[in-house]
C-alpha cells in the first residue's frame, strides 16, 4: 500500500518511513507561523512560567495581519510589545505592519512556504499552504507548546480524496464550490467524515486552477473542521522543488469521491456558518450595505482582476461602501503597476492596506447594527466583522462585485450578461 | 484531578459556538485570558442569566458539535476556572483538543443526553468508566470512558502542565539567549 502525499509529508517530518492515519506523531516543523495578535498572548504564558528562551527561534515568523492600522491605543501597544518580543526570542523571520502583508498567503508567493514542507501554525486558516502541497498543521493555543519544545503531539488524520472533474459554469468561482462542498459534507449527503479529515483534491479539473483557485477552495473548507485540504504540486512546482511530493497511485483514503464542478451554482453561505450555504437564487434582492474582498481566501491578484474585470466603467451602488483588501504588499503593487487599482477606486471601492481587512473582527471597515454585509471573509458568525446585530454573508468575488455594483444580493451571471 | 463529579446539569442545544456562544467574540479578539474577567460572560449570548445559575463544579451538558467554528480556548479557561465539566453528544476534534489542553475532564459521546437531561438535574458523572447517574430522574446512562492518553494529559493541567514539566526537564530555556548563541 503507498502513501497519499500528507502521509508522505508527516512521515519525513516526523523522522518516520511511514505514518497511518490514528498514529500520534511529533512532526519537526520547518517553519512556525504566529500572527499578531497571538504573539503576546504566547509570550506571557511563556514568560510567566520562566521561560527566557523558545526552542529553534530561527525557524519562528511573526507576521502581522490582524491589526495592520492601529486603530485603539492597545493595537499600538501590541505592535510595540510584539516587536520587543521578537527581538528578546530572536525569531527567525518577523514581518511588522507593512511588511509581506497575510500570513497565509505571503509565505507562499516568496517562498518561505514550499511543496513538501511541513509547519506549525496558530492560525486555522493555514491551510491556505495545502494549495503549494505544504502541510501546515493548525496548532491555536497550543502553539506555545511548539515555542517552548519544538514541537506538539498530533494526531495522523484520515484522507478525503475529492476528484474534481469538469469546468466551472460562467459565473462560478471555486468558492461557490467550497461551500457547496462544505454544506454537503456537514448534512452528511455524501455519508463521509470530514471532521479531522484531510480533504485531498485531485483530478483532472485541478490542472487548469490557477494557485488564487486552489487557495479560495482550501480556504472554503477550512471552517467545517476539517484537518486540512492539499492539493499535489504541480509538475513544474515538483520539478523546482525536490522536496514536493505526490500521493502514490496505490495511496490510502477513508473515501473517495467525484464531483463535476459543473453542476456548480453560485452559492451565497447565509450568516452564522460558511456551510450555511444556499443556491443563490434563494437570496437575491437582499438589500446590501457592505461589501468586501479580501481576507486569507480571495485576497490574491486574480481576486481583484476578477472584480476589476467586472467594475470597469461602472460604480458601486451608492448605498454600499465596498472595501477591498489586497492579500499581500505585492498583490497591492501589482495593482497599482497593472492600473486594476485605478479602476477599483474609479468605481467608488475603497482600498485597505495589505492584511486580513474587516474579517479581523472588523478592523478597518466595520459593521453597525442592522447592516448587511456581503464579503468572501473567511468566517462570518456574529460580530464577525462589528456589530453583532449585523448580518455576514459569505459568497465569490464575482457575487460580491455583483451585489456591490446592484445594492442587493446579486447572481454575477446577471452582470455578465449585460456586459456581454 | 477528581474524575467521579456530582454537579447540576445545564443543558445547551446543538451547534453551540465557541465564539459567539460560550463567549463572546470580542472576549476572544480582545486576547482576554484573566478568568475573573471572562466568567460574567460566561455563556451570556445563549442565556445572559445562565451564569447566575451555575454553581463551581456543575455539568455543561451540550449537545451535537458543541464548540462549533473557530477553536479557541477564552471561554474554556473560564469554564476550567468553575471547576466545570462537560458531556456533550458530539465534538470536533480541534475543539477537543482546546479542551483536554485547558484541562476539562470531557465525554464526547454521549449520544441522545440532551434528551435523557433536563436543565437542573443533578448528575454524578464517572469521567473515566463513562457511566453518568441521573440522581434527579433515578437513571443511569453509560458512555464511552475517557481514553488513557487523554487522562494523563488533563491530570498533567494539559498544556500549563507539559510546559511547567519540559522546562524542568530543560533548564537552559530559563536564561535568555546570549547573541553569541543565536
Amino acid at each position: 500500500m503507498g502513501a497519499n502525499l500528507s502521509e508522505k509529508i508527516l512521515a519525513k517530518a516526523a523522522h518516520r518511513n511511514l505514518v497511518s492515519p490514528g498514529d500520534i506523531i511529533y512532526p519537526d516543523p520547518e517553519l512556525v507561523i504566529l500572527h499578531d495578535g497571538f504573539i503576546q498572548t504566547a509570550f506571557q504564558q511563556l514568560d510567566g512560567l520562566g521561560y527566557q528562551r523558545i526552542t529553534n527561534p530561527e525557524r519562528v515568523m511573526f507576521v502581522t495581519d490582524h491589526q495592520v492600522i492601529y486603530t485603539t491605543p492597545k493595537s499600538i501597544a501590541q505592535a510595540s510589545a510584539n516587536r520587543q518580543i521578537a527581538k528578546k526570542w530572536q525569531v527567525g523571520h518577523f514581518f511588522d505592519a507593512g511588511r509581506g502583508g497575510h500570513g497565509h498567503i505571503f509565505p507562499m508567493e516568496s517562498g518561505l512556504v514550499r511543496p513538501g514542507m511541513f509547519l506549525f501554525a496558530y492560525d486555522m486558516h493555514c491551510t491556505n499552504f495545502g494549495a503549494v502541497g505544504a502541510f501546515a498543521q493548525r496548532a491555536g493555543p497550543d502553539i506555545t507548546a511548539v515555542l517552548a519544545t519544538g514541537t506538539n503531539w498530533l494526531i495522523v488524520p484520515p484522507t478525503l480524496r475529492i476528484e474534481l472533474v469538469g469546468d466551472y459554469s460562467s459565473g462560478v468561482h471555486p468558492r461557490d464550490l467550497g461551500f457547496w462542498l462544505s454544506s454537503k459534507l456537514t448534512a452528511k449527503e455524501f455519508d463521509v467524515e470530514y471532521d479531522y479529515r484531510i480533504i485531498e483534491f485531485a483530478g483532472e479539473a485541478i490542472k487548469r486552477m490557477p494557485l488564487s483557485y486552489k487557495v479560495a477552495l482550501c480556504n472554503t473548507l477550512t471552517e467545517i473542521g476539517v484537518a486540512n485540504v492539499m492539493f499535489e504540486p504541480t509538475d513544474e512546482m515538483v520539478r523546482e522543488n525536490p522536496a514536493a511530493v505526490k500521493s502514490d497511485l496505490d495511496a490510502n483514503y477513508e473515501n473517495i469521491l467525484q464531483i463535476d464542478i459543473a453542476q456548480i451554482e453560485p452559492q451565497v453561505s447565509l450568516p452564522g456558518a460558511p456551510d450555511n450555504a444556499v443556491d443563490i437564487s434563494q437570496v437575491i434582492g437582499r438589500k446590501v450595505d457592505h461589501a468586501y474582498i479580501g481576507a486569507c481566501g480571495s485576497g490574491m491578484f486574480d481576486d481583484f482582476q476578477l472584480a476589476a474585470k467586472l467594475l470597469k466603467n461602472h460604480q458601486i451602488a451608492e448605498h454600499v461602501r465596498m472595501i477591498l483588501v489586497p492579500g499581500t504588499v505585492k498583490v497591492a503593487k501589482q495593482l497599482a503597476d497593472s492600473g486594476l487599482s485605478n479602476i477599483l477606486l474609479d468605481a467608488g471601492a475603497i482600498m485597505l492596506p495589505p492584511g486580513c481587512g474587516p474579517c479581523a473582527g472588523g478592523v478597518g471597515g466595520p459593521l453597525g447594527p442592522g447592516e448587511v454585509s456581503i464579503s468572501t471573509a473567511a468566517t462570518n458568525g456574529a460580530g464577525r466583522m462589528g456589530s453583532t446585530e449585523a448580518e455576514c454573508y459569505l459568497a465569490s468575488p464575482l457575487t460580491v462585485v455583483a451585489s456591490a455594483m446592484a445594492g442587493f444580493i446579486q447572481d454575477p451571471r446577471e452582470l455578465q450578461k449585460l456586459k456581454g | 484531578m477528581e474524575w467521579l463529579v456530582r454537579g447540576k446539569a445545564h443543558v445547551l442545544g446543538d451547534d453551540v459556538p465557541h465564539d459567539g456562544g460560550v463567549i463572546a467574540f470580542e472576549m476572544v479578539t480582545a486576547r482576554i485570558t484573566d478568568p475573573e474577567k471572562i466568567m460574567p460572560q460566561l455563556f451570556a449570548q445563549i442565556d445572559p442569566e445562565l451564569i447566575q445559575r451555575i454553581q463551581p463544579g456543575d455539568i455543561i451538558v451540550g449537545g451535537k458539535n458543541f464548540l462549533a467554528g473557530k477553536a479557541h480556548n477564552t471561554g474554556l479557561i473560564a469554564m476550567k476556572y468553575l471547576n466545570l465539566t462537560i458531556l456533550c453528544e458530539s465534538m470536533g476534534v480541534r475543539a477537543f483538543q482546546g479542551v483536554v489542553a485547558t484541562a476539562i475532564p470531557c465525554l464526547t459521546q454521549c449520544y441522545g443526553i440532551t434528551q435523557q437531561v433536563n436543565n437542573g438535574d443533578e448528575l454524578e458523572v464517572n469521567y473515566l468508566t463513562g457511566k453518568v447517574l441521573n440522581l434527579s430522574q433515578n437513571t443511569s446512562m453509560s458512555f464511552s470512558g475517557m481514553d488513557q492518553g487523554v487522562k494523563n494529559m488533563i491530570e498533567k493541567e494539559g498544556l500549563k502542565g507539559l510546559l511547567i514539566e519540559y522546562l524542568a526537564q530543560h533548564p537552559e530555556l530559563r536564561t535568555p539567549l546570549t547573541p553569541q548563541e543565536s
